[in-house]
């Protein structure tokens, strides 16, 4: 059962109403997460028409491994999904389900937003489009996206963008309700237009980012690179995103469900937060990571991709970048946050709360959903953090 | 070019519009279960060159009708096997295509199964049901009445009239820019502005709002999203094959006159079980009592007094549904602006599903396709 009283009644009262302009943030995202095409029209992910890639089950009781928290007070896997709005959380272990938990009324069927996991899943898109040859990691994009030219994107590469590595005069402040976010929202359908006679559009508005330091120099986190990924996809296939990640990814991976990434006006996806997919699903991304590419039978990403991301992390960047002191010993890649921990342990990571946590030396995958109060909290990003990493060295 | 939000329902723009709603749209998903699928045995017939008299008042055969690009799928079920499947505009078998006012016979069907279940008590005043209804001139109209459109209203619906006031409506969904600014912006007060004229009970007066109040009476009766009734009623037990969505206003209010989107084969498959008495699969989805009393209680005379009878003599309609009562089968259809229709046929054993972008909401083109449903009837039936 939900654990809040959202959207319970027909019609919910004013005060209980979800709508697009508060959905974002807390307590509306208790509800909104797992109705996001409620709120912002999407484009189906089709699942396709063949079987479900099939995970076996096994029961193990994760709920009393322990932990130390940011305060050093210890606590427990239970705890942690206690403390942190869990939605959901799928555990896989040497390729068995060993635990799928859901919470605050979310189904295994019904989809919940990614926000920046959706990142590593557009990531993978590319991944698979450079071993087809139709994209070079190296290569600039102005030769197929032209309208970015006089932007801030127009001399950086397809990797810089990959990285997080491209100088872009952009502050990723998810609470400022002014400002170049604020529009950011606007133009990609996720909050009310301002102007509603102009309300613009996601690409026009890539194209208005002013260039900031040099490219390839520091990780600099700014999501709309990834909407940027999103267009190069769609310009090097000819093809709709949401249609290129069911062709390539969903349909071969074997996903057990349909997905969907929100669009804006112009039917342009937000491909740096947008998606929404079931949990069981999301796992299974994270367990054909743990196998170097391979899912239900079939080499689906590439496994120099996945090594690539693992292993190819800009050090220097990352040192000389705004992460560095939360954690020294990381590195991001193609949309993956590498730990750097004993465990090789990287991750994808969304605002209040989503994870997709892979563990190579444990062979353990741990999807996790989340309607946090905040979107990024460093008390709780360390909470995660080490939760995980407990998990994983009971495991190992 | 770009389709948005409130061209969608234009040519061109209908042609991709009408199966990419929820790419323009705020929807709700409606789950087609975990079970296994209703299959549909498939095996290649003759009825591609079956002729009838075109649109021009020349002949045509469904394989010229079908390369026009107004017809985005029709599929023929002949004794539970589809003999005929084709798809234009696009349009691919895992894309679910805008319903319009056929989505009103969903709800239809589901006070049949509500009543039945004790849920639904079909002699009460909609206004208890729903209290946002109070005051409205749908006060005092029985769920009965607003199941059959027998609702006393002052109200225009012509889709030739931009300023009528079902134009109105068309724009507080958001599917049509403002009629003038500040007119409603939400479909509830769009309702909120509907005039009363009594009495309720009389003829057959075709409004699409009422089908949202039938809609959100089921909500109310329920607890349960139209969407999620649709899921849990019909579309799961039926074994549908794709999810389907609902498009919904921006205050969240399911929009259950129109606003259904769902595959051809789905459609299909809905329309077969309605064909059936009541069964998908051999598993009770509505009630066979609600069925019969679809095809054989609709009042003629209500109809005969009401707003379509110019354009369609000698139906009735019934639990939003229409039947064609001078037809010796008595077939039951449901119909949509601009060609939404799925036709059950139990005497010939023969579902239809039609789905389209036509140019106009009340389209000539309907009366092509009338026809083409009765070649097909005759080809497969031959009485």
């Amino acid at each position: 059962m939900p654990d809040h009283d959202l959207m319970q009644t027909f019609p919910a009262a004013p005060e209980k109403m979800v709508t697009l302009e508060n959905w974002r943030l807390p307590p509306f995202n208790r509800w909104a997460y797992q109705h996001v095409s409620e709120l912002v029209p999407s484009a189906q992910i089709w699942h396709g028409v063949g079987p479900a890639w099939a995970l076996p089950r096994a029961s193990m009781d994760l709920g009393d491994i322990a932990y130390t928290d940011h305060t050093g007070a210890a606590a427990t896997f239970n705890q942690y999904l206690d403390r942190h709005e869990t939605d959901g959380i799928c555990v896989i272990h040497h390729g068995e389900i060993i635990a799928e938990h859901y919470r605050n009324g979310l189904q295994a069927h019904r989809p919940h937003i990614l926000m920046s996991v959706s990142k590593s899943i557009t990531a993978l898109v590319i991944g698979i489009l450079v071993e087809h040859g139709k994209l070079d990691p190296a290569a600039g994009i102005t030769h197929l996206i032209p309208e970015v030219a006089g932007s801030a994107f127009g001399d950086c590469t397809l990797q810089h963008l990959l990285d997080m590595t491209a100088g872009v005069d952009f502050t990723e402040d998810y609470l400022a309700d002014a400002g170049p976010i604020t529009e950011y929202r606007e133009v990609s359908n996720w909050k009310p237009s301002s102007n509603p006679a102009n309300p613009g559009d996601l690409r026009s508005w890539l194209c208005t980012l002013k260039k900031s330091g040099e490219h390839g120099a520091a990780f600099h986190y700014v999501s709309p690179c990834t909407d940027l990924l999103g267009w190069v996809i769609e310009r090097a296939t000819g093809r709709p995103y949401a249609e290129m990640v069911s062709e390539l990814l969903w349909q071969p991976m074997g996903a057990e469900f349909d997905g969907y990434v929100t669009v804006d006006r112009h039917g342009a996806p937000r491909t740096a937060g947008g998606v929404c997919l079931c949990l069981r699903d999301l796992a299974r991304v994270g367990q054909m990571m743990l196998e170097n590419g391979q899912a239900n039978g079939r080499q689906v990403v590439p496994q120099s991709w996945v090594a690539d991301s693992r292993f190819n992390g800009d050090k220097a960047a990352w040192a000389a970048g705004e992460s560095a002191a939360s954690n020294p010993a990381g590195s991001y890649r193609n949309k993956w946050w590498v730990m750097g921990d004993g465990h090789g342990a990287y991750t994808g990571i969304g605002v209040f709360g989503q994870y997709l946590w892979i563990d190579p030396v444990a062979s353990l995958v741990i999807a996790k959903f989340a309607s946090e109060p905040l979107p990024t909290d460093d008390n709780v990003s360390l909470d995660t953090a080490r939760c995980f990493q407990a998990v994983g060295q009971a495991l190992a | 070019m770009t389709v948005t939000p409130t061209n969608f329902q234009d040519r061109p723009h209908s042609a991709w519009g009408f199966h990419h709603v929820r790419e323009l749209h705020p929807t709700a998903q409606v789950w087609r279960g975990a079970g296994p699928v209703w299959d549909l045995p498939t095996q290649t017939s003759d009825l591609e060159d079956v002729t009838f008299e075109g649109a021009d008042g020349q002949s045509t055969t469904l394989t010229a009708m079908m390369a026009e690009p107004v017809h985005d799928g029709l599929l023929v079920l002949h004794k539970g096997t589809a003999v005929y499947e084709a798809y234009g505009n696009g349009m691919r078998p895992q894309d679910p295509h805008i319903l319009m006012s056929t989505t009103k016979s969903f709800a239809g069907s589901l006070a049949g199964i509500l009543a039945e279940q004790g849920v639904l008590d079909l002699n009460a005043d909609v206004a208890d049901l729903v209290a946002d209804l109070k005051g409205t001139a749908y006060g005092g109209a029985t769920v009965r009445q607003v199941l059959d459109m027998r609702v006393g209203l002052d109200y225009s619906e012509d889709y030739t009239d931009p300023k009528c006031d079902f134009a109105y409506m068309d724009a507080a969904c958001g599917w049509r820019p403002p009629v003038e600014p500040g007119a409603p912006d939400n479909l509830l007060d769009h309702i909120r502005t509907i005039r009363s004229a009594p009495p309720h009970g009389g003829a057959f007066h075709y409004v699409s709002p009422t089908a949202l109040v039938m809609g959100w009476v089921l909500e109310a009766a329920t607890g349960e999203t139209f969407a999620e009734l649709v899921s849990r009623l019909i579309w799961q037990p039926m074994g549908a094959e794709f999810d389907g969505d609902l498009a919904l206003d921006r205050c969240h209010r399911s929009q259950t006159e129109g606003g259904l989107n769902v595959t051809l084969r789905d459609l299909a498959r809905f329309g077969e079980l309605h064909r059936l008495g009541g069964t998908a699969n051999g598993t009770r989805i509505v009630p066979e009592a609600w069925i019969t009393d679809i095809r054989e209680n609709g009042d003629p005379d209500a109809w005969d007094a009401g707003t379509m009878a110019d354009i369609m003599p000698g139906h009735h309609y019934r639990a939003m549904w229409y039947t064609n009562r001078s037809h010796p089968h008595r077939p039951m259809m449901t119909m949509g602006a601009f060609g939404q229709t799925v036709y059950a046929d139990p005497v010939a054993e023969l579902t239809i599903a039609k789905l389209s972008s036509f140019p106009n909401a009340g389209d000539e083109l309907f009366g092509e396709m009338f026809r083409c449903l009765q070649a097909i009837t005759d080809a497969l039936h031959g009485d």
